[in-house]
């Protein structure tokens, strides 16, 4: 009894750590989503951790990680999900958007993103721990699901373990501390179920320098078992979350830092470290499911969501002042053109370590000093203001989100032999984008004008309003200010499956159809698109349609071998297809959807000592589109590029093996040996924002470029021993390859390499894909656990767990995980190193200590 | 529930909310405002620039600090990559690799440089202190001081301190003013000149104007504007007067650099004793007289009560006049409204006219300006600010004579309409039927 509990808790692989990167601010985001916080949090607490994609992260250098778990039954995806994930290993090299997450019945992700928002639930693990997950193409009893990682959580009370737990945790990552409170009652007689947990993370400074952290996290969950056909259930998460971010780093910024840890984003201020990007979450969710049993063999599950609250994302502004980034390029070493002034800049920054950071002391310096008189306020000549005119400030770029979700989920058992899901989803969301003033920075006013605009159009004064019924606006701490405008989304699906198992073969096949629609909201008219940035746009309208079908031959109890198939059509994102959203409503050309093509086929074996995954898949994806945009300073204006036709071909081998050899030591092995790749050569528009006016048509010569941001070769080998006393160890080697830079598709043209002599090195400098250096690592977990005879007069027993992580146990500081190329390109020199990439680096030694009292 | 029963639930709990004063948002104090450095400095700007020869670079090898105050900064834009600072005994112009230096080192901060290490050299003569030697050229030039090295070499000193600019004459220029602020009396744009623009915005090459000043004992000197100055649209002033500018040399040409437009407050008449731009003027000569005012353009019109403004003449001068007197209306509001005003793109504008009451029992004649009237003929559908003008009032049983309205400074708006507001009453109840007359009306621009 005691050993069967003990397996229960310990039968779970060790969780290793990923990497929190956040992008370059000259790099503008287009993706909204989640943090990577949240992913580590549920990888410490052995939790399946899907694909997602970092917020804020640059278009070209997806964070994405999957790693899944499945308690045990799936060797591939049990060494996936955590040996994996220090990597960046993205399931068969996928984008987090291919998950999909359902909890409760409603399908998770965000509309304008298709990433799963992991951090409405973070720091909540006890709750999550009842999941189903799956990853291909499969039949599915609740929902359709997308072709990569599949997630069901079932949060309601009464799933929860009936038990009290209380649990500290120690760490050195991206938190030190964690306290986790959960209580869960069970169905009691009168037919409630209640349960509740609360946790609190928080480091005054992560692995990372400069980088800090502070989450509360909140969960209830009420059921009333109505009869013994009906059950109602609400859940509530909350969880606000504060954090101080990083990011990545040149090589030569981060020699001259000393450290690949190096951070950008903070300073000194008195002393105390300040960090200018600060992330800060406040998005409640609840969720109301009914599970109707109709009959024996019919369920019908509905449920409805509302999610709503703020994201945002703090970084310094400023206006007519130099750039205040420590590593801006015109400021290091590399950018001198006298060598003898090169070599006296770099002394210095050794010298002087907080050259390498934010100096906010300076910024408080000029705003006190800039005694400013301001005509034209609002818009009226005779309206003027006198004060410290702010021309460095800290705002707050915000995400106000509104999400309503409603699905209803129908499973029936037809016989013995046939089972039918069906089901239909309906899926809105707004989300409303603004800039907000949070810091004068020791002056006294802002006024609210496009900076970027003034050098091109230095006669109009129009061009440089944000917001032309309201020009030369004064702003205050509070106010919204820059771009103001909101995306409104609609998804609309509905879809059948259909399963048949005889005792040799399961057959299922599967349809969906689904209406999606998208439109963007201006709230201020833009001096420079006066009329195409207020109101609301046209509405972008997408039919799509997804079919899948399948085959498992059970040879025995023991061998399977199945081929599962799906083609779909999905609908491009809206920061996609809006080229500059932010000031005006112009779209890509020629927008359509998305074509994916799978096919999977493999080989499993489960014996009770031996359990073997093998199999092959191959995926198309073709006519995707990307709106990448930087900040060019000779243009003094962010420019955008608008690409299209861009065809994937991902394929390989996955192989998973878990072996108990003796009685007490079982080897797992777990190896992902693919190739993604680019298969198409991309077209590119390249757009100048402030005018919309167009620079170029370009072919990007993309094609046999590999696809980035993963290893495409990861191999895992761990051996575990568990010993009858109750105490485990279990360590694991992992090596990654083929891991490759995401390449800037501007570099890759016919201006990038005119002139250039072919057969010379610049030439192979300029076009080639850099490779990052293989790695490997290694980690330890290890746990103990003692029962408590008698606790505070309890009839259960109660436990105390203790368990420890090790990752990286060799302190590698050299794993590159990670990085970008700059989408800067010098044409006139053709000189690569003059905007090098950037890169990312996983931490080193790094552990997570818990002990937990069960009762 | 078991929460209830078990005390430590209770403790555990309150342990995890004794956690929340640690969570809070840590609010940053603002740092202590700028203290000035207590710093002496061993060394002349004119001992610096001895240092140098013209046509080398050299490099500094005195190990002394010079002190400065800054004279002219990159606000405006005129000056790219320099700043100007000057002491007792000169100027000289430091050449920094940095856009937007004015935020660091703006107009009256007192500024401390170590100069060892650093580089002299010259722009065509005129004596620069920079960061190296730049060797692309065909001869070595002076490389400037790049960003991340300011702080080593410039120390930073208090603000606001004033530099009075020494007013000199064009012919006592010499290179001892080299980057120094000076003043020059009673100059002038050639009358050629005073339509044109500070300088050409948008055009790169040449990337400058040059315009000759002249004062009034016929000197002459050359002032010259960057195309990428913030003023470059601007209007020149048509007046005459003091200028203040930094003195600099280009070979053997003597040339002005101004900070931004409140160096040349040419606002006065010119030497040959002609007035300024004139934006709009109006003296009813070619109004019909004895009718309703009906010039191209203008409105005339009753709000209430159909009186409306006439054209008069006395002793050879037409003029606007109006009254309420025998015209029987109760309520009488008149509005003679001008035609759309463009103001351009001068730095002072002013508005004037002159006026005259008579028989005054109380009608009110009031002026008013609006940006968004449309000219559709009901201008009291619209937004009129009132403008401070002296009207002539208290002749009870005479006419008065022509007096100023005054001048008004309407410098901040550029298209604009003025109304001449008369409300008055004749009818059973209360008379007010004062007349009004209007005269020279104004509008000049510098």
């Amino acid at each position: 009894m005691y050993r069967l509990l003990w397996f229960m808790l310990f039968c779970i692989p060790q969780q290793l750590a990923a990497q929190d990167d956040q992008a370059d601010t000259s790099v503008i985001s287009k993706k909204d989503s989640a943090f990577i916080e949240n992913l580590k949090d549920l990888t410490q607490d052995r939790i399946p951790v899907l694909s997602l994609d970092d917020g804020e992260s640059d278009d070209a250098a997806n964070q994405d990680i999957s790693s899944l778990l499945t308690a045990g039954r799936n060797p591939f995806l049990n060494a996936a999900s955590f040996n994996f994930s220090v990597a960046r290993f993205k399931l068969r090299g996928y984008d987090g958007d291919l998950s999909s997450t359902y909890m409760n019945g409603i399908p998770m992700q965000n509309l304008d993103n298709g990433s799963t928002p992991y951090n409405l639930w973070s720091g909540l693990n006890d709750v999550l721990r009842n999941r189903e997950m799956a990853y291909g193409i499969q039949y599915l009893s609740f929902g359709y699901g997308s072709i990569g990682s599949i997630s069901n959580i079932d949060t309601r009370a009464l799933k929860q373990r009936v038990q009290t737990s209380f649990s500290y945790a120690l760490s050195n990552r991206n938190y030190t501390h964690r306290w986790m409170l959960t209580h869960s009652s069970g169905m009691n007689r009168k037919g409630w179920a209640f349960s509740f947990s609360a946790s609190r993370r928080w480091a005054n400074e992560g692995y990372v320098p400069g980088t800090y952290y502070n989450g509360w996290s909140i969960y209830l969950g009420i059921d009333k078992k109505f009869n013994s056909r009906q059950i109602l259930s609400l859940v509530a998460f909350y969880t606000p979350v504060e954090n101080g971010r990083q990011g990545a780093a040149t090589s030569e910024m981060q020699m001259l830092a000393g450290t690949h840890y190096y951070n950008p984003y903070w300073g000194y201020q008195n002393g105390e470290k300040r960090n200018a990007s600060v992330g800060k979450t406040n998005m409640p969710l609840f969720i109301l499911s009914d599970e109707y049993k109709i009959n024996e063999n019919t369920t019908l599950t509905s449920a409805l969501s509302y999610t709503f609250g703020k994201r945002a994302i703090s970084g310094i502004d400023w206006f007519n002042a130099p750039d205040p980034r420590p590593d801006y390029y015109k400021y290091l070493p590399s950018y001198q053109q006298d060598s003898m002034q090169s070599a006296l800049v770099a002394q210095r920054f050794y010298n002087d370590p907080s050259l390498c950071q934010i100096n906010w002391q300076r910024f408080y310096d000029v705003n006190r000093s800039n005694f400013q008189t301001v005509n034209n306020i609002d818009g009226i000549p005779t309206n003027t203001i006198s004060g410290n005119r702010s021309l460095y400030i800290l705002q707050d770029r915000v995400t106000q989100t509104n999400k309503y979700n409603f699905s209803i989920t129908l499973n029936t058992r037809m016989n013995n032999h046939a089972f039918l899901t069906s089901g239909f989803h309906y899926q809105w969301q707004r989300n409303h984008y603004y800039q907000e003033l949070i810091d004068l920075l020791g002056g006294d006013f802002y006024i609210d004008l496009n900076q970027f605009a003034e050098q091109d159009f230095p006669n109009d004064p129009n061009a440089i309003q944000n917001d032309l019924n309201h020009p030369n606006r004064v702003i205050k701490v509070g106010d919204q200010y820059g771009y103001n405008y909101a995306i409104t989304l609609k998804k609309v699906s509905s879809f059948i499956e259909y399963l048949y198992k005889t005792s040799h073969i399961d057959f299922f096949g599967g349809a969906e159809f689904s209406q999606t629609s998208f439109y963007r909201t201006g709230y201020v008219r833009n001096g420079l698109f006066p009329d195409h940035s207020f109101g609301n746009s046209t509405v972008n309208l997408f039919n799509n349609f997804s079919i899948k079908t399948g085959i498992t031959y059970k040879i025995n109890g023991r061998n399977y071998f199945y081929v599962n198939g799906a083609y779909l059509t999905r609908a491009p994102y809206y920061d996609n297809a809006y080229i500059s959203p932010r000031s005006r409503d112009f779209l890509q050309d020629s927008l359509r959807s998305e074509i994916i093509k799978t096919i999977e086929s493999g080989y499993i074996l489960n014996a009770p000592s031996l359990k073997i995954r093998l199999g092959v898949f191959y995926t198309s994806i073709q006519h995707g589109v990307n709106v990448l945009t930087f900040y060019n300073d000779d243009y003094s204006n962010f420019v955008n590029y608008a690409v299209r036709d861009i065809n994937r071909e991902m394929m390989g081998i996955e192989f998973g093996l878990d072996a108990k050899i003796l009685r007490n030591i079982s080897l797992t092995g777990a190896a992902s040996v693919g190739s993604y790749y680019y298969t198409s050569r991309q077209n590119a528009t390249i757009i100048l924002d402030n005018s919309a006016s167009i620079l170029a048509n370009e072919t990007v010569y993309s094609e046999n470029y590999r696809i980035a941001g993963t290893p495409q070769q990861a191999f895992s080998a761990g051996m575990s021993y568990r010993s009858p006393k109750y105490w485990f160890l279990n360590l694991t080697a992992n090596y990654f390859n083929e891991m490759w830079l995401d390449f800037n598709p501007i570099r890759r043209t016919y201006n990038a390499i005119e002139g250039v002599d072919p057969k010379s090195d610049l030439w192979n400098d300029i076009l080639a894909q850099q490779k990052l250096s293989p790695q490997y690592t290694l980690d330890f977990f290890g746990g103990y656990s003692f029962r408590l005879k008698k606790f505070m007069h309890q009839p259960k027993p109660a436990y105390i767990v203790f368990l420890i992580g090790i990752s990286n146990l060799l302190n590698n500081t050299d794993f590159q995980s990670g990085g970008y190329e700059q989408l800067r390109f010098d044409f006139a020199s053709h000189d690569v190193n003059k905007f090098p990439p950037k890169y990312y680096y996983a931490y080193g030694l790094n552990y997570f200590i818990s002990l937990t009292l069960r009762f | 529930m078991k929460i209830q029963k078990c005390p430590t639930m209770f403790y555990v709990t309150i342990l995890l909310l004794g956690n929340l004063w640690i969570s809070c948002n840590k609010k940053f104090d603002e740092p202590p405002s700028f203290i000035a450095p207590d710093i002496i400095s061993n060394y002349t700007i004119a001992e610096l620039k001895n240092l140098h020869t013209n046509g080398m670079v050299e490099l500094v090898n005195e190990d002394k600090v010079i002190r400065g105050i800054v004279v002219a900064d990159d606000r405006s834009g005129n000056f790219y990559k320099s700043i100007v600072i000057e002491d007792s005994t000169g100027g000289i112009s430091l050449s920094l690799d940095r856009y937007d230096l004015y935020t660091d080192y703006p107009i009256g901060r007192e500024i401390f440089i170590k100069i060892k290490g650093l580089y002299l050299g010259d722009y065509n003569k005129l004596i620069q202190l920079g960061g190296g030697i730049d060797n692309t050229g065909t001869a070595p030039a002076l490389a400037p001081l790049a960003a991340t090295l300011f702080d080593q070499y410039i120390i930073r000193g208090s603000y606001s301190n004033e530099v009075l600019p020494l007013v000199v004459s064009i012919s006592d220029l010499n290179d001892s003013y080299q980057n120094r602020l000076i003043q020059i009396k009673n100059c002038q744009f050639a009358t050629s000149d005073t339509s044109k623009t500070f300088a050409i915005a948008g055009q790169s090459s040449p990337s400058a104007v040059n315009y000759t000043l002249s004062t009034c004992d016929g000197s002459k000197i050359i002032l010259r504007n960057s195309n990428y100055a913030d003023f470059a649209s601007m209007n020149l002033p048509n007046g005459n007067g003091d200028i203040s500018a930094i003195y600099t040399v280009y070979g053997t040409t003597k040339q002005l650099y101004i900070r931004d437009t409140a160096d040349t407050p040419f606002y006065g008449l010119r030497c040959d004793g002609t007035n300024g731009n004139i934006l709009f003027s109006q003296d009813f000569t070619d109004a019909p007289i004895g009718s309703n005012i009906n010039l191209p353009g203008w409105l005339n019109v009753a709000e209430t009560g159909s009186v409306k403004y006439t054209c008069a003449n006395y002793q050879s001068n037409s003029y606007a006049k109006i009254s309420a007197y025998l015209s029987g209306y109760d309520v009488i509001k008149t509005w003679m409204v001008t035609p759309l005003i463009d103001l351009g793109n001068y730095t002072q504008k002013i508005f004037s006219f002159t006026n005259a009451d008579g028989y005054d029992n109380g009608a009110t004649l009031k002026v008013y300006l609006s940006t968004d009237y449309k000219g559709d003929g009901k201008p009291w559908d619209y937004t009129w600010s009132l403008l401070p003008a002296t009207i002539s009032h208290g002749h009870t049983s005479s006419y008065g004579s022509f007096i100023s309205s005054g001048d008004m400074d309407i410098s901040a708006y550029s298209k604009i309409y003025i109304a001449f507001v008369y409300e008055g009453a004749d009818g059973a109840g209360i008379k007010r039927t004062t007349t009004f007359q209007i005269d020279d009306i104004k509008i000049t621009g510098n």
